[in-house]
């Protein structure tokens, strides 16, 4: 089936050839239980480290990493280590026969330092060994000589001109901007102007399967390398590039992975490149799983920022200029940090008509810990301070806050920001209601907030927001699927995308299903293997159900017609009059004409149809137009919003998240349990980042919380609070299934609305992330 | 972190292996604090002697003639479920258990364990304080019983000798009309390593504090200490909430010293050890006139 077939034309191909409105359809929108459920329950052995098992002679790698977070490097002795009893050898960037710079958009990053270390814990060498403790003390045992470098790890201190240069180009790598209309004009037109800076925290994805690579060599030099990699296929890029080997000698295979977030995006591609480097010199199979402490410190966490918004609105509540500086903290190396700049970019003012905007985003290089992909890719940051400026906006006018938002907030038919025109259904109205309503805000908003007895304050927050869906201007967005009816009827599915935990895949399985009309049991989802399935590009951006769901259906669609032929004629009627419940197959005039779906695979093989298609789906490109910053910049946007009622403990500063109300227009919901989980995660992910996740730096440029006991996630305690959550359902026809994504849409509205909520309660203007107990009673006057 | 594992016979077994190879041996209980310590590089030691063999003799909750005695063994867990939970004087370890780990440390911590960290962050070595606890130890030398105090000299630090191992922990039975109380406070609700804590033991008598001993995580050293000048301040002070808020804000600035690092900084510790001090002390002090957990 075509590649470039038209979207929304595929969506009238389903309806046709399943003759059915959805509420009728059999699995889609339905809660049900997902094809690995019960392996991943029992401890079944689906994961990366689990494979160790069945590869033998495996060289165990240990990263040596930089003691400095600046400095140049004058040598590396490793004389000592390799008299280690069990050390297998050494490898250095010498022994790279290709390229030697990585980096997923520019490559300025060494795959092993060269010359010069960015960032404590830069990856320096690895020692193989035959068991890890050895191949741990024997890294202890590499001696390096450094020439320290001043260490700069404030993104304002980086960009001012006498600031030491962390990369020969100078530390701002990316500049993005949006011009429309007269910002000036705007603000003098303003009858209140709000201006402040907000700050973010550097995030850790802190999923509870590390990050590795195992590299097995084979015998005619190619390398097979099981990875946890959420982007395979650039995996094998690089793998190809460092050892300057074809990429169809480059096998990378990708397990079921323990939780992605973004975080298994750039550093397992690097690691994928290191343990095939080790492999390759030392001639046996290499394995590189990171430690907790290692991967805390050694892949990408998400951007700290600085914002600035000057915001300015009408005495009847009408926006008419944004002014913004953006800085995004991309840490020692560019990694993907210019993608999410270009995201923020694009989302930065908000769900709203804006008549004037002036933007200007910087991506900026320090010494810290580098920068990259994460839920929500640059959009939960611009999310907080503008929901904060809408909230102080709405305070000084005096109006409530979700009115303020009405007023302004964006509607089908509306021209964004960029001169997008909304051409697809907008649910912001039908959440704002369902808000209002399920969380009691207009009492709540009243009877809450400043005053309160017993030490305890209670505030309500609201918040709406947007989300672009799939990549946008990032790169070329095309998915393939595999999908197989086997001689006995079963079916095997072999994705492009992976599964990391999210429920993606299960999305899938019920596409599979319902086209084909099997049930759900009877298809077999295999792992992800370059080698056997077109390049799909990443597994981010939520694109799985909305874009990847398109090649499922298209393979599934082709299956589905051939078997319908073949059907039809052993029973003798029309192919549109064949319906397929598996194990039965009949005709809907005359049911008594019958064949069982085994018999009739059976028939279709003897008879050569091919019982296999690809299915492979691409979305045109966007347009931007970087000086203006105009453009299409999605395929289209989902929308959310949420309420938090929240309470605070005026004397300790700990804020209690009581209550959380959620909305979410993600189109038609495919997989709803996988659905519900994404939300209620999210919210749980949100309350972290809200309230107590932040990655500490020393001045030394260390990280000081190198483990899960001192960088905190919340636990089941923290996870107490009521929540009540709404799909606005409005078919989207570009999406499989009339589906948009929601994944990353799913954690969007949460921190924000609780921001705001704190902000209610403690009376001050909340601007800064995380929400600590001391900020609290700084805001609250009690300290200092 | 490759180490060998020695399991002994019996506990003089164990005492005098530990003795022979110190400093390279050292006892494992249920090793929730061991392990991320050998796995962190900070302890690299060539012998753990396994204690597991020796539960059926340590690990116990007795309690006669007004005195406590748990054996070092004890879990947590099995802390929890002893007769110490019934009694309203000990209200303050249903606090403890709550807040200690989680249920999966909960079921491998052992009372001695927990005491022979010798951090401020051990919650147990708070407690005692306030109880005025002793330890017993039994090494080659025989066995004898040291305050809680004297035994955890500073952070990581235990005073006794090599081979000593710590068998269990004695504390009296408050007088009647006493009750204990707990608090913990962390960034989060689960798995918590406190910024501070708190135990109180009170004696009420007549609506007014007839005694009081308060325990911290920690007060002017870097392990959990008693804060007496606030004790002597509280003494006679009526059970209401702004009298004890008011003696507690002006003595314990005095004798409390908070240092600052990357999770806290001091003056927010003090700041919230006034207020879970005042919390502690009102709350023992309900339940001690039949108020009950929730007081």
């Amino acid at each position: 089936m075509g590649a470039l077939l038209d979207a929304s034309s595929l969506e009238d191909l389903v309806r046709e050839v399943l003759n059915a409105e959805p509420s009728s359809y059999l699995v889609i929108g339905r809660r049900v239980r997902r094809y690995n459920a019960l392996d991943m329950v029992l401890g079944r052995p689906i994961y990366l480290a689990d494979k160790l098992g069945s590869v033998g002679g495996v060289v165990w790698l240990k990263t040596v990493r930089s003691s400095y977070a600046h400095a140049l490097i004058r040598g590396v002795n490793y004389s000592d280590a390799l008299k280690l009893s069990g050390v297998v050898g050494v490898v250095t960037h010498r022994d790279i026969p290709g390229f030697k710079y990585v980096g997923y958009v520019t490559p300025d990053q060494p795959l092993l330092a060269v010359d010069r270390v960015r960032f404590y814990g830069e990856p320096i060498a690895l020692v193989g060994a035959e068991e890890p403790e050895i191949a741990e003390e024997a890294a202890e045992r590499v001696k390096v000589e450094y020439d320290p470098l001043p260490v700069v790890l404030d993104p304002i201190d980086a960009m001012k001109p006498d600031a030491p240069k962390i990369h020969d180009r100078g530390n701002v790598f990316a500049h993005f901007k949006i011009r429309r209309g007269d910002v000036e004009e705007g603000f003098s037109r303003a009858d209140v102007v709000v201006e402040n800076t907000y700050r973010t925290a550097q995030q850790e994805h802190a999923f509870i399967e590390t990050e590795g690579a195992i590299a097995i060599p084979g015998p005619m030099g190619e390398v097979t390398i099981i990875a946890n990699a959420q982007e395979p296929y650039e995996a094998q890029r690089l793998v190809s590039s460092v050892l300057n080997i074809p990429r169809s000698k480059v096998r990378i295979v990708v397990p079921m992975v323990g939780g992605g977030f973004g975080g298994k995006v750039d550093v397992v591609m690097e690691l994928c490149a290191r343990a095939a480097l080790a492999a390759a010199k030392f001639g046996r199979p290499a394995a590189l799983i990171h430690s907790r402490e290692e991967s805390i410190i050694g892949h990408t966490k998400r951007q700290s920022t600085v914002l600035k918004y000057r915001h300015g609105a009408t005495k009847d509540g009408l926006l008419t200029a944004v002014e913004g500086e953006l800085i995004y903290d991309g840490g020692a190396y560019a990694s993907s940090t210019m993608f999410v700049l270009w995201r923020a970019t694009v989302h930065s003012v908000g769900p709203y008509r804006v008549p004037n905007a002036k933007i200007d985003s910087y991506a900026v290089y320090t010494n810290k810990v580098y920068a990259g992909a994460f839920r929500g890719f640059g959009n939960p940051e611009v999310a907080f301070a503008v929901e904060r400026q809408m909230d102080v906006l709405a305070g000084r006018l005096g109006m409530d806050p979700v009115e303020f938002r009405v007023r302004n907030m964006l509607r089908e038919g509306d021209e964004t920001v960029h001169g997008q025109v909304l051409d697809h259904p907008v649910g912001l109205p039908e959440i704002v209601s369902y808000l209002r309503r399920a969380s009691g805000w207009s009492r709540k908003r009243a009877e809450y907030g400043g005053g309160g007895s017993s030490g305890v304050r209670k505030g309500i927050g609201f918040s709406i927001w947007w989300h672009g869906n799939s990549l946008g201007v990032e790169a070329a967005d095309y998915v393939a699927a595999y999908v197989m009816i086997n001689k006995d009827g079963s079916v095997t599915y072999r994705p492009g995308l992976i599964d990391m935990g999210t429920g993606n895949l299960q999305g899938h399985v019920m596409m599979i299903s319902e086209i084909l009309g099997v049930p759900t049991d009877y298809i077999h989802v295999e792992e992800v293997d370059t080698s056997t399935i077109p390049n799909s590009g990443p597994t981010v951006a939520s694109r799985s159900t909305v874009v990847g769901g398109n090649a499922v259906i298209k393979a599934s669609i082709e299956l589905r017609r051939r078997v319908e032929g073949v059907a039809a004629e052993i029973l003798g009627c029309k192919p549109s009059d064949v319906v397929i419940k598996a194990p039965d197959v009949y005709c809907r005039s005359n049911p008594g004409r019958r064949v069982s779906w085994g018999k009739l695979v059976e028939i279709a093989y003897w008879r050569g149809v091919p019982m296999f298609s690809i299915g492979y789906h691409y979305v045109p490109r966007a347009e931007w137009d970087v000086e203006r910053g105009r453009g299409v910049p999605y395929i289209t946007y989902t929308y959310v919003g949420a309420v938090a009622d929240i309470e605070v403990d005026v004397e300790t500063g700990k804020v209690r998240v009581r209550n959380l109300y959620g909305a979410f227009d993600a189109g038609r919901i495919v997989n709803r349990a996988g659905a519900e989980l994404q939300v209620e995660g999210g919210a749980v992910m949100a309350v972290g980042y809200a309230l107590m996740e932040r990655v500490i730096y020393g001045d030394d440029g260390g990280v000081m919380n190198t483990d899960l006991s001192t960088y905190l996630v919340p636990t089941i305690k923290d996870a107490s609070f009521n929540i009540k959550y709404e799909f606005v359902e409005k078919e989207f026809k570009g999406g499989a299934f009339g589906s948009k994504a929601l994944a990353e849409p799913a954690f969007l509205a949460w921190h924000t609305a609780i921001a705001n909520a704190v902000a209610h309660a403690v009376g001050a203007n909340v601007d800064e992330l995380p929400i600590t107990p001391e900020k609290v009673l700084k805001w609250l006057g009690v300290l200092g | 972190m490759l180490f060998d594992i020695y399991i002994p016979r019996d506990l003089v077994d164990a005492s005098e292996f530990l003795y022979r190879n110190a400093p390279d041996a050292v006892p494992i209980a249920g090793g929730t604090d061991l392990i991320p310590m050998i796995r962190d590089g900070k302890l690299r030691p060539k012998y753990l002697v396994d204690l597991s063999g020796l539960k059926g003799r340590l690990s116990y909750v007795s309690i006669d003639s007004g005195v406590v005695r748990v054996g070092a063994l004890t879990t947590i867990n099995a802390l929890g479920a002893s007769a110490l939970t019934g009694m309203e004087a000990f209200l303050g370890f249903r606090d403890l258990y709550k807040t200690f780990g989680n249920a999966a440390v909960r079921s491998l911590a052992t009372v001695g364990g927990n005491v022979g960290t010798a951090v401020s962050a051990a919650d147990l070595i708070v407690m005692f304080n306030a109880l005025d606890a002793k330890v017993g130890l039994s090494g080659v030398n025989g066995s004898r019983y040291v305050g809680i105090r004297e035994l955890v000299a500073g952070k990581r630090l235990l005073a006794k000798e090599p081979g000593e191992l710590i068998t269990e922990v004695v504390f009296n039975v408050p007088p009647k009309n006493s009750s204990t109380a707990f608090i913990k406070l962390g960034y989060r609700e689960g798995t918590i390593i406190g910024l501070t804590s708190v135990a109180a033991l009170v004696t009420v008598r007549d609506g007014v504090i007839e005694d009081v001993k308060l325990a911290f995580d920690r007060v002017d050293r870097r392990v959990p200490g008693r804060a007496y000048l606030t004790e002597k301040g509280l003494k006679g002070v009526p059970l209401r909430d702004e009298a004890v808020g008011e003696v507690i804000n002006e003595h314990l600035p005095r004798e409390m010293r908070r240092k600052s690092d990357y999770r806290a900084s001091g003056a927010y510790r003090l700041h919230v050890s006034k207020v879970l001090a005042r919390r502690a002390v009102l709350t023992a002090g309900r339940r001690a006139v039949g108020g009950g957990l929730g007081a």
